[in-house]
């Protein structure tokens, strides 16, 4: 038997209204990948993570382990896969401890909220992966942007999918937390399981992604490693930018430098 | 404290509560006698004057504001969970304007008394009718200030026409009626209301302690819960004809009164954590609570005078409802 795909990515195209936003994209994801989806503003990075999720109708077919993700049972599709949007708005003063055990939401079948010894064990280490477990009992509108953004992210990962999306987690986050987020991911990926996160911090995807996407008005211009997706020209032709590309020890260097005339 | 033996807690004492203010309105108004009497009257069989009273004017009006005031709790917790939003309340996005509305054309059309059912019936369909249109007007994203727009329009309109209707019927009471309808009062209601109103109000309270865990879920936006599994489309008829049931049916019997589904999930919210799913019980219970408590008000301050219950619940409401647009206000800048 043929080992299915963790992500398999066929989309014709993707209308908001009466606007193409994305046009036809292929891929396929694996265990053991962390994919940067890079691109400029409107590029269709988001739209293209709420069409993964199963979030946004869409023309083609998007598969998880084989099944098609908009005819899935909505708590089958929280087991396989759990989504942060770019939006960090929280309706309720709610405590983190409190927000990231609603991520165990999907694994609960009683009619009661109460957390098995499985749940507690899930909701801590999240909360530990991502350095918030100090932070448990603060109300979420108490925290500042980034630590809020980190509560948020732990929610989905209490959700223990194979597969997690995010939107720009990285965004409002400090240098270190950047860094821990990224190896977060790396270790998740590590343990069999993938992620996808759109991302701006073109040196952050350089040296943590193991595969980047780079968008383009709804197209994928580039799709590969971060050596073969970040070159001068490609990020010029895209970004409009040029920009500093070096080789060091441990990946690549990526810095962004002034915008470049041709625009 | 044990989060989960805290909330055990709180439910507890919310019920004594409502034990407390339920016998306390049995035990009041203007015929008074002793409370011993009245409990012996209350269980025994004959025809006395006092068992009389207790069975056939007290008892029913203390079941009416026991399940009234669980519906207001209950169903101003779940709408604002629904909308995300603090302010809603079945009163201010014109829920109970609308049932009123439909309440009086059933009376006035003589549909009531062809059909009684059609009384609760009529004020559910345009109390859902009236949620669609705040929902429609106020989009997706469900802002602050556009439901609150969208619910005084619609609550304005309907308790236009309720007032047209009334002053248009050959009814000499016409102002009295209109009074009734839009602040709402227990007085001289009888068991026929309550079994009138009881299905679909006990209907509505089934289908909006259901939408509980969907409600936490929601608290992380409309994407994030669709994201955990949950069924936002089934969410949403739950809240919304669950409301409209509990509501319209609580509405066709007492009028409209207002503030008590606001006032009593904000109070409560803090001691529930501020997850929805835990404050709807809570939230029922001190609405029950508070209409028992407001309706020993209403006979003791001006017993001879016919106080409206929604002056009484305005009057507690309006200064909560100020402090709560000030403080939004000033989180918004």
């Amino acid at each position: 038997m043929t080992r299915l795909p963790l992500l398999e990515v066929a989309l014709q195209r993707v209308l908001r209204g009466t606007r193409s936003v994305l046009g036809q994209i292929a891929c396929r994801i694996e265990p053991g990948e962390v994919v940067g989806l890079l691109g400029p503003n409107g590029a269709g990075k988001s739209t293209l993570l709420r069409s993964l999720c199963g979030l946004i109708p869409f023309e083609g077919k998007v598969l998880v382990q084989g099944k098609p993700i908009n005819r899935l049972h909505g708590r089958e599709r929280a087991g396989l896969i759990a989504y942060v949007p770019q939006e960090h708005d929280v309706a309720w003063p709610i405590s983190a401890a409190d927000l990231v055990a609603l991520g165990r939401d999907a694994h609960r079948t009683s009619c009661v909220a109460k957390l098995s010894s499985e749940d507690q064990r899930a909701v801590v280490q999240a909360m530990e992966r991502m350095d918030v477990a100090r932070l448990a009992s603060r109300p979420v509108d108490t925290l500042s942007g980034g630590e809020k953004a980190r509560v948020l992210i732990a929610r989905a990962l209490a959700q223990e999918t194979p597969l997690l999306l995010t939107d720009e987690p990285a965004a409002g986050l400090d240098p270190l937390h950047q860094v821990n987020l990224m190896k977060t991911f790396r270790s998740l990926a590590d343990d069999g399981r993938a992620v996808v996160l759109s991302m701006h911090d073109l040196g952050l995807a350089a040296r943590w992604c193991t595969r980047l996407i780079l968008l383009n008005r709804g197209e994928v211009v580039a799709d590969g490693s971060p050596e073969v997706v970040l070159r001068p020209d490609v990020i010029a032709q895209v970004y409009g930018v040029s920009a500093y590309i070096a080789t060091v020890e441990g990946g690549l260097v990526v810095q962004v430098l002034e915008p470049t005339s041709t625009r | 404290m044990n989060p989960r033996l805290s909330h055990r807690l709180l439910i507890t004492g919310l019920v004594l509560l409502v034990m407390l203010t339920f016998l306390l309105s049995l035990f009041s108004g203007p015929a008074s006698f002793g409370v011993w009497e009245s409990l012996r009257a209350l269980m025994s069989d004959d025809a006395g004057s006092i068992a009389l009273i207790m069975h056939e004017i007290r008892l029913p009006r203390a079941l009416l504001g026991l399940m009234v005031g669980f519906t207001l709790g209950l169903s101003g917790a779940v709408l604002q969970g629904y909308l995300r939003n603090p302010l809603a309340e079945p009163g201010l996005i014109g829920v109970s304007a609308s049932a009123s509305l439909g309440a009086v054309l059933a009376l006035y059309t003589g549909l009531s008394v062809l059909f009684p059912l059609a009384l609760p019936l009529a004020a559910l369909a345009a109390a859902v009718v009236s949620v669609l249109v705040v929902q429609f007007l106020a989009g997706a994203s469900g802002s602050f200030v556009t439901i609150i727009l969208a619910g005084v329009a619609v609550s304005t309109f309907a308790t236009a026409m309720t007032s047209l209707v009334l002053n248009l019927s050959p009814n000499p009471y016409a102002a009295l009626e209109i009074m009734f309808w839009m602040l709402g009062s227990l007085e001289d209601r009888s068991f026929e209301h309550v079994l009138l109103a009881a299905p679909a109000m006990i209907l509505g309270w089934v289908m909006l302690l259901g939408v509980g865990r969907g409600l936490d879920a929601l608290a992380l936006g409309r994407d994030t819960a669709a994201s955990m599994g949950v069924n936002l489309r089934q969410v949403q008829f739950l809240a919304i004809f669950g409301t409209a049931a509990s509501v319209g049916a609580a509405t066709s019997v007492t009028g409209s009164i207002g503030f008590v589904g606001l006032v009593v999930p904000h109070l409560l919210r803090p001691l529930t954590r501020s997850l929805p799913s835990r404050l709807l019980l809570a939230s029922g219970l001190g609405g029950a609570a508070l209409i028992l408590a407001a309706d020993v008000l209403v006979r003791l301050v001006a017993p001879e005078r016919g106080l409206k219950l929604g002056v009484v619940t305005a009057v507690i409401g309006a200064p909560f409802f100020l402090a709560l647009v000030w403080r939004s206000r000033r989180q918004m800048i």
